[in-house]
């Protein structure tokens, strides 16, 4: 069994009268590409909000690397939820400088050229991130999550705005990181044939409760169709399809 | 915290609004002492100095330093970079709000400091400007003897810098709420005005008044030129930092558990 680097212990989150996330517990270990797979308002945002120490849990604990959320991990983290956390009024490398200078991990990537060749932006480097396109502004969300080579990424919709080209890309690095630096990945995405590509394991919520955690070998092994049509069994709405 | 800290005056300096906010406060301070020098030598009419004091440090501080706060904190919501910062725990994060926005005040005060000591240093005479005065450093560069000491200037300056900060400290804990730029400096200015109106009234109203002492929004030329005793200005120091730092924890309370989006 690897390692285990995250702890999500019976955390319950409520919005005024609705309840996001219900005794959510979750273990990630490194190394492996998790799919967090759920409807609209399933709770898996709240899930990585709450990882990555932007709302805190009503009750329950969130432990990354043996520490509470939020403790100080510098580095460690990377994250890309919702939108990217970008300045408009920099250019791509000013805002890696930014986020460089937050970080005392010096582990990054040797120069900022190397990062942003990867993520395909090292053409339009000087230009200020306000006149981006959507998948330009996912791409440098991309860089900024990976900056600091952390142990840990999150990314909500990563492929969200990307053209095909970038889809593949995207997938490409997110596995070679994975295999090679040994970096843990929790992606949120509704696009499920292209999740079943990256991922090494599923996370299936529904209505704030994990229903059902599985393996990319085990989906394999039980026969299904596809993620789709398993996602669409555990939630209970198989026929519907 | 060095890191966040320079981390964040690295965006306030690549932020177009920063840049606006010191070039209109940077130019307003050239023409509030070319302006009133105008009014000095009488090149413009005393019914125009009220006109001038508009563009005095009382006046452009306050929009100025309102603008940076709700830059400072409303940007880092609005760009959501404040989701870089968040592993350095929320505490540090007011922290470095307060520490941050201290020097950005300190910086927008300079070019009025600087035009008050190069007014008194090269000896140009401002009598005749005193109705354009609303200002510590032109009452200064008014009631500059020989006889005065360089370091009881150099002690009004900055205890003026610090009232500064502790006035507009009060935008702090607005800025996390509203967490919108141009809301925060709506906020700031509107109370830079109700201030001035709340210090008249206080003058007249003994309970008032007594309240009123404790917070910086008390301090004028009178207590804080060069005219003014060291114990006030020490007193008038003491006050700001105490009230910023009361902001700063009233921020944190409302930032503690909020959640950011």
């Amino acid at each position: 069994m690897a390692e285990a680097i995250i702890h999500l212990r019976n955390i319950t989150k409520k919005y005024r009268d609705c309840t996001a996330v219900r005794e959510c517990s979750l273990t990630l270990e490194r190394g492996k590409i998790y799919g967090l797979v759920g409807k609209n308002g399933a709770g898996k945002t709240t899930i990585m909000r709450m990882i990555a120490g932007l709302s805190l849990p009503d009750s329950g604990q969130v432990e990354l690397f043996g520490k509470d959320a939020g403790s100080g991990e510098s580095g460690k983290i990377g994250t890309l939820i919702e939108a990217p956390s970008l300045n408009g009024s920099m250019t791509a490398k000013e805002n890696l400088r930014f986020y460089r200078m937050l970080s005392k991990k010096k582990g990054c990537y040797d120069t900022d050229e190397e990062l942003l060749t990867l993520v395909g932006l090292s053409d339009i480097k000087r230009r200020r991130v306000k006149d981006y396109s959507l998948g330009m502004r996912q791409r440098l969300g991309i860089a900024v999550a990976l900056l600091t080579k952390p142990e840990f990424v999150m990314l909500d919709e990563p492929v969200n705005g990307l053209d095909p080209i970038g889809v593949v890309e995207i997938r490409k690095l997110i596995k070679k990181l994975s295999e090679k630096e040994g970096m843990t990945f929790l992606i949120s995405s509704h696009n499920l044939p292209e999740l079943y590509q990256t991922a090494t394991d599923y996370i299936i919520i529904d209505k704030g409760v994990v229903k059902k955690e599985i393996s990319q070998e085990e989906l394999e092994r039980e026969r299904h169709e596809s993620l789709e049509e398993y996602f669409l069994s555990v939630i209970g709405e198989g026929e519907a399809k | 915290m060095k890191r966040l800290f320079c981390a964040t005056l690295y965006r306030m300096w690549k932020s177009t609004g920063t840049r606006i906010a010191f070039l209109i406060t940077y130019v307003a301070a050239i023409l509030y002492f070319v302006l009133a020098r105008m009014v000095a030598v009488g090149k413009l009419g005393v019914e125009q100095a009220g006109s001038v004091s508009g563009l005095g440090d009382a006046m452009i501080i306050w929009l100025s330093g309102s603008l940076v706060i709700g830059l400072l904190v409303g940007s880092d919501f609005e760009n959501k970079t404040i989701h870089g910062a968040i592993c350095f725990g929320r505490k540090k994060i007011i922290g470095n709000y307060v520490a941050v926005f201290a020097v950005l005040v300190a910086l927008l005060a300079l070019p009025y400091t600087i035009g008050s000591l190069a007014c008194i240093f090269a000896g140009i005479d401002m009598t005749g400007a005193e109705q354009a005065a609303i200002s510590v450093y032109l009452g200064n560069v008014l009631i500059y003897t020989k006889g005065a000491s360089a370091g009881k200037l150099i002690l009004s300056y900055l205890s003026y810098a610090m009232v500064y900060v502790g006035q507009l400290s009060i935008c702090i804990p607005a800025a996390v709420k509203l967490k919108k730029p141009a809301a925060v400096t709506a906020f700031g200015f509107f109370l830079g005005m109700l201030s001035a109106l709340l210090a008249t009234l206080a003058s007249k109203v003994e309970i008032l008044d007594n309240i009123y002492k404790l917070t910086p929004y008390r301090y004028n030329m009178e207590t804080l030129g060069i005219g003014g005793s060291y114990g006030d200005m020490l007193l008038a120091v003491a006050v700001s930092v105490v009230f910023a730092g009361l902001m700063g924890l009233l921020s944190w309370k409302l930032f503690c558990r909020a959640e950011i989006k």
